[in-house]
């Protein structure tokens, strides 16, 4: 009998297109750097989505079609490849998702994209699966697996968790965890051996939304949850998304400038943590390149050093 | 304030409910919109009013209001919302009603409507700085190069299809 390929029930390697969107590979590198040098490590392979570009999600405030053009055809490059799709920032997976879900509820809207995605010979079917990171490490790798895979605890530390809008809401299509009482990224920090806590402001938005229309008013809006965290007892704030990361992180000290009282506060991406803990040193996981006061962290955990 | 019959267009709501694909006239204007909204704390935007005014028909107040741009899309006004609504996707339908009748957008959008077309990304690869102040590109960090369309005018073409170019004047 020919003998078929079977995947082996001890090979859990799955492999997705690593889709990075607009600030990861263009400012917010740290977010990348990390993803790729923690995944692997956790059997995700990454593979680059040839001719990628925008997601689109900015577009869909001027004309809702260039945003759902943008969208589909990045979706139609990875049908193409035939790769499952990786977003790291949370918009890009929201758009993803919208999209999909957009295209399949109206068939004329996806033969008008498809009609223009032939220019490029590319044609959307649908087919692409979009996973958030989020669900990848806490639903398809999980928190015991995490823990086998790292060799140096986090314990003593205590972290807040900050998932991001788009991770959460609109909660009828499908986000990567509950709406209103949502645990995995706690999970996942527990998973490192540190503390985690809830707090008043965790579901509040980043204020990224607004930073082209009122940027004074966005900076105000991520400041307010600094400020109240600096006074908290938390070692830091983690997140994954990088429109997140680069309001409070990136903008910190435009932050101060508008705030009387002290919003200086230690961020990072939650694979930056993961890496730590694998013992990665900090230059690979981009740590020299957060803002906030990260070194504070440092006082407690030695990272290695390259 | 005093609204007179000529000011109103009766097709207004008709018109953002097709777009949106939303029963805007299903809000009885409860106003729990306006009690969770994060920016109308700090800004113009006052959820409950731009939903009323547009059932009324208030097409051109509504759609000069700088407040429809200050909605941040967070879904935390749709998640309460009694009727159903989700009230971003009536925000970002009124936006582009906007544009349509030739309201400028802010400046970033453009900016970044351009970008696309000349880089196809909303901005090409920028320089950073460490916390020592150091400069660090995204090439000195090993990085693979930045994924963009194989032949930007192919791709370029494609957006123009969506009628972008018009919109961003160029």
């Amino acid at each position: 009998m020919k003998q078929t390929c079977v995947r082996s029930l001890e090979d859990r390697h799955t492999r997705f297109g690593l889709f990075l969107g607009c600030y990861a590979q263009t400012e917010q590198y740290a977010c990348e750097l990390s993803a790729r040098q923690v995944l692997p490590k956790l059997d995700i392979d990454l593979a680059d989505i040839k001719g990628a570009a925008c997601c689109g999600f900015p577009l869909n405030s001027i004309n809702n079609l260039s945003w759902i053009y943008l969208t589909a055809r990045n979706l139609a490059l990875c049908e193409d490849q035939r790769l499952d799709m990786l977003p790291l920032c949370n918009g890009c997976h929201l758009s993803m998702c919208e999209v999909k879900h957009a295209l399949q509820t109206d068939p004329a809207l996806k033969e008008k994209i498809n009609s223009i995605l032939a220019s490029e010979d590319l044609r959307y079917e649908g087919k692409t699966r979009v996973r958030h990171i989020i669900e990848v490490l806490h639903d398809d790798v999980g928190p015991e697996r995490i823990q086998k895979a790292i060799i140096r605890s986090m314990s003593g530390l205590k972290f807040a968790a900050h998932y991001g809008c788009h991770a959460l809401r609109p909660s009828e299509l499908g986000r990567p965890d509950d709406s209103r009482d949502p645990r995995k990224l706690e999970t996942l920090i527990g998973a490192l051996g540190a503390q985690w806590d809830l707090y008043p402001e965790r579901l509040d938005c980043c204020g990224a939304g607004i930073a082209v229309s009122a940027g004074e008013s966005s900076l105000k809006i991520a400041g307010a949850k600094l400020e109240r965290l600096r006074a908290s007892g938390f070692d830091g704030l983690v997140t994954t998304c990088p429109f997140c990361m680069r309001m409070y992180d990136a903008r910190q000290e435009a932050i101060g400038a508008l705030f009387s009282s002290a919003t200086s506060f230690p961020v990072f991406y939650y694979t930056q943590l993961l890496g730590l803990c694998m013992d990665i040193d900090k230059a690979s996981l981009g740590l020299h390149l957060n803002m906030s006061p990260v070194d504070e962290l440092f006082q407690k955990f030695q990272p290695k050093t390259a | 304030m005093v609204i007179r019959s000529s000011d109103l267009d009766l097709g207004f709501v008709q018109e953002v409910s097709k777009i949106s694909g939303e029963a805007v006239k299903s809000c009885f204007q409860c106003g729990t919109c306006t009690g969770t909204c994060p920016s109308g704390r700090l800004t113009s935007l006052r959820t409950r009013t731009i939903i009323r005014k547009t059932i009324l028909g208030l097409k051109r107040e509504v759609l000069s209001s700088p407040a429809i741009w200050e909605c941040m899309i967070c879904f935390k006004c749709h998640e309460q919302c009694p009727r159903g609504v989700n009230i971003p996707t009536v925000m970002l339908a009124l936006r582009n009603l906007a544009v349509r009748e030739g309201v400028l957008p802010p400046e970033g959008y453009l900016k970044m409507g351009k970008s696309l077309f000349e880089e196809g990304a909303v901005q090409p690869p920028q320089e950073v700085v460490t916390r020592d102040f150091e400069s660090i590109s995204r090439a000195s960090l090993n990085l693979p190069s930045v994924s963009r369309p194989a032949d930007l005018d192919k791709f370029s073409r494609g957006l123009s299809e969506t009628n972008l170019r018009k919109i961003i004047g160029g």
